[in-house]
């Protein structure tokens, strides 16, 4: 049974199709990889998924419920959390504060809790830094916990930003380029982390990547856009064999 | 970025303020209890109370440009939107002043939400163009809407406040010590507000709001009800600025005020509480010692704005905390504790 379901998704801007009939599934428990050229709607299908974005045309399925349509909020509510192509955590915040962000809309008290500081509030604010505490100490964040979020180094506060989406008990995680500006040693790090938390803790993944080699190190299935419309996709070796992908990165006649 | 012995010192500095914090508190108020029965007269009374008002309304500025970023030169419309709501009611309807007060801090918010919903999508220049806006439209309004602003005569013998036939006036420093009140907890609801998911979420907001939509906060529903706090702390000092005057007109509410409360906040630190009240301090105090320069009052705000955007745009106290992440305590624990014990006895019982 598909996790998510993606039929005829179709996104015009004016005369532009940014997205031209895509179908395609993640299955639970999956890294799919979504590769393309630069301009080939990537992104855009995450917005589409995210909700920023409402499409013109499809469905997007998620565990049964229609999507499109609805509001952002709504969507991450449902387990769907995502990264960004250029980051953006919360830099001005501790690391901490960041993962409590996320567990934001799970943390339940009013004004009026907060501002009579009554047991509700000591209660979830205790638990959700807890629960932060550790979520951060099982993934070997714990020593930067008070750290503010701007003073890390750069793949940390990729990975923050991964963690970050994780702590909103997301179940499909959508990472817009995790390994931009990173070296090979970082982003082999990378590829194992995300490795991890699909295979030990059951996080699905859609992962849109243009370093080959995290791509065809870490994704069980792959899916090739080019301008808007699906031109492959298949397992990670096949994908490298695939003439038609060849040609759209590189160019050439047939 | 800092050098180490900067943040070495403030992370001393920082050590040495929550080690003593319970001191210095008492400190403060000690401080706060004590001035007015050193101040020489009346006309300090009232330095001091214009002080502690112009720290409220820099809390209540705090919300908005602080914690959310977002820029508001219209606060002298909620301050007046509140002003004359109080003093109608003790006027014309003989109303006791903490129900006119509050009354004024609803109109206040309620005007909160009028300017906030149809701004939700503006930021930076163009939100505080709008506000300049809205400044101007409530001056107008108060200016021409006679028959409950008094219009250009404004509205006259504004009564002090009293409760059981108590006056709280000058003389018996209780108008003082009324306003120390409402400055302190209206400081507390903000730092309780600052430190918990509200903090956290208008932090998002005013960082990356894409990111913070993405997190599932309801980013939309956060700035009301930031503009309608906001509004409404500037409303209800708005009261006991009318009663402190007890004469009010459209002129006591232009942009001057409002360019005050956010010179407050520029100059002591927006985002913290501290910022505001060193910021009023200087800046309430300044023109009354320098009487000489009265005239050239807002030359100087103008020079200073611009020597801390260049020097120091955190401004004056406003800094990243050095030390580490600290759970919401203080009140909570105690109560948790007591809570314990209550529920202790009953379970022997």
């Amino acid at each position: 049974m598909e996790m998510l379901n993606v039929k005829d998704l179709t996104i015009k801007f004016g005369g532009l199709v940014a997205v031209d009939h895509l179908n395609f599934n993640v299955k639970k428990g999956e890294i799919v990889s979504l590769i393309g050229p630069n301009g080939a709607g990537k992104t855009t299908v995450f917005n589409l998924l995210t909700g920023l974005y409402t499409p013109t045309e499809g469905s997007i399925v998620f565990e049964g419920k229609e999507l499109s349509g609805m509001r952002s909020q709504d969507i991450v509510k449902l387990g769907i959390a995502r990264t960004f192509q250029n980051i953006r955590v919360y830099t001005k915040l501790r690391v901490v504060e960041n993962i409590m962000v996320g567990s934001h809309i799970h943390t339940d008290y009013n004004m009026l809790d907060a501002i009579f500081r009554t047991k509700r509030f000591y209660q979830q604010e205790k638990e959700k830094y807890e629960a932060a505490m550790a979520f951060l100490e099982s993934m070997h964040f714990a020593e930067k916990a008070d750290m503010y979020a701007g003073s890390l180094p750069y793949a940390d506060m990729r990975r923050l930003e991964i963690l970050r989406a994780m702590a909103s008990n997301a179940k499909l995680l959508l990472l817009d380029e995790p390994a931009a500006g990173m070296n090979p040693q970082e982003s082999e790090e990378l590829v194992q982390f995300i490795s991890k938390i699909a295979r030990e803790d059951g996080y699905t993944i859609l992962l849109i990547e243009h370093d080959m080699n995290v791509v065809m190190n870490v994704a069980d299935r792959i899916y090739v856009l080019d301008y808007g419309k699906l031109i492959a996709d298949g397992l990670p070796a096949e994908i490298k064999t695939n003439p038609k992908v060849i040609r759209a990165y590189l160019g050439g006649n047939q | 970025m800092k050098n180490k012995k900067q943040v070495n010192r403030l992370n001393k500095f920082e050590t040495f303020v929550s080690k003593n914090k319970v001191l210095l508190v008492l400190l403060g108020l000690a401080v706060l209890i004590i001035a007015p029965f050193v101040v020489p007269n009346d006309y300090f009374m009232r330095v001091l109370c214009v002080i502690l008002m112009y720290c409220t309304f820099g809390f209540g500025l705090n919300i908005l440009l602080g914690e959310m970023g977002l820029m508001s030169l219209g606060q002298a419309g909620f301050v007046g939107a509140g002003a004359f709501t109080t003093a109608v009611l003790l006027t014309t309807l003989k109303w006791n002043f903490i129900p006119a007060t509050l009354c004024g801090a609803l109109v206040a918010a309620i005007l909160g939400l009028i300017i906030g919903l149809p701004t939700l999508r503006l930021h930076g220049s163009y939100l505080a163009i709008v506000t300049i806006g809205f400044g101007e439209i409530m001056r107008t309004i108060f200016l021409n809407w006679t028959s409950v602003t008094g219009g250009p005569r404004g509205i006259k013998s504004i009564p002090r406040p009293s409760l059981f036939g108590l006056e709280f006036n000058y003389a018996n420093k209780g108008f003082y010590f009324l306003i120390v009140l409402t400055t302190i907890l209206v400081g507390l609801f903000c730092a309780a507000l600052h430190k918990s998911k509200y903090g956290r979420a208008f932090a998002t907001i005013k960082q990356d709001e894409l990111a913070a939509t993405l997190m599932g906060i309801e980013t939309t529903r956060y700035k009301v009800i930031g503009f309608m706090l906001s509004a409404a702390i500037s409303g209800l000092m708005g009261g006991y600025y009318a009663m402190m005057q007890r004469y009010i007109d459209s002129n006591s509410f232009i942009s001057d005020m409002s360019v005050m409360i956010v010179s407050c906040l520029v100059i002591g630190g927006a985002g913290t509480l501290r910022g505001p009240v060193l910021g009023a301090i200087l800046l309430v105090s300044f023109p009354e010692i320098f009487r000489d320069l009265q005239d050239y009052r807002f030359v100087f705000y103008g020079l200073i704005m611009i020597i801390m955007m260049v020097v120091r745009p955190a401004g004056l106290l406003g800094w990243d905390s050095t030390l580490p992440y600290q759970l919401p305590r203080s009140l909570s624990e105690r109560r948790m504790k007591s809570l314990k014990k209550v529920q202790e006895k009953g379970d022997t019982d």
